[in-house]
């Protein structure tokens, strides 16, 4: 019997910019002014050209719930 | 050191002073650390769709966020959003961290975010990663024609 697994189809990936993430789904510029506050900093304004990985690295943010959030806002 | 930005402005005949860095980051908070200079006052240049096909730079102080709301209203249109960062090097001709608004393949209009207007000399980008320029906020209006308001 063959397997089919449905795998879920992201639009969101730890090497995306955040820049092209905003400009490609604009409701998620409202989940990363949610996480300014714990990142210390408007992570818009200051890690616009940087992945995902390595904003959440660098402002020491969990990487599978910002995953998460911006994946739900992207998908309304 | 020339580049396409350098020769718009030698041929406007504006006044700017050239630094070099090495580039290690893309964005202005790394070339403002680099060069030693304000963040507030190191403009980064972030390229905006205004839909029907037209598009606008926004020269935006280093540590704040662009309002697109704001510049839709600047710019008479129902929605502005930023462009990715493909599209920006394909409109601009350079490369992202190296984005500047002088001598861009494309011309576009320009909006300056008024509060750069307060300060002598502003740092932005010449069309090189790890080249700066440092002007007169006032040069980049008549270089650009473009149009002071908040954006921010």
């Amino acid at each position: 019997m063959v397997k089919t697994i449905l795998k879920k189809d992201h639009k969101i990936h730890p090497e995306m910019t955040v820049l092209n993430i905003v400009s490609k789904y604009r409701e998620t510029e409202a989940v990363f002014k949610n996480y300014d506050k714990k990142a210390g900093v408007c992570i818009c304004c200051h890690a616009l050209f940087e992945p995902l990985s390595k904003v959440a690295e660098r402002y020491g943010l969990n990487r599978e719930k910002l995953m998460a959030d911006l994946e739900s806002a992207a998908g309304e | 050191m020339s580049t396409r930005a350098i020769q718009y402005l030698n041929k406007k005949c504006i006044n700017f002073k050239v630094v070099e860095y090495e580039h290690h980051e893309k964005g202005a908070e790394f070339a403002a650390m680099a060069i030693g200079f304000p963040l507030e006052r190191t403009i980064k240049t972030l390229v905006v769709d205004l839909g029907n096909k037209k598009y606008s730079f926004a020269l935006m102080p280093g540590d704040k966020q662009l309002a697109l709301k704001q510049l839709a209203k600047v710019c008479n249109v129902k929605r502005a959003a930023m462009v990715d960062m493909a599209t920006a090097e394909r409109l601009t001709g350079y490369l992202v961290g190296g984005i500047s608004p002088f001598g861009a393949k494309q011309r576009l209009p320009a909006v300056i975010e008024k509060s750069l207007m307060k300060y002598d000399k502003v740092a932005i980008n010449a069309g090189q990663r790890g080249v700066m320029l440092i002007m007169a906020p006032g040069d980049i209006v008549k270089a650009l024609d473009c149009e002071v308001a908040g954006i921010v």
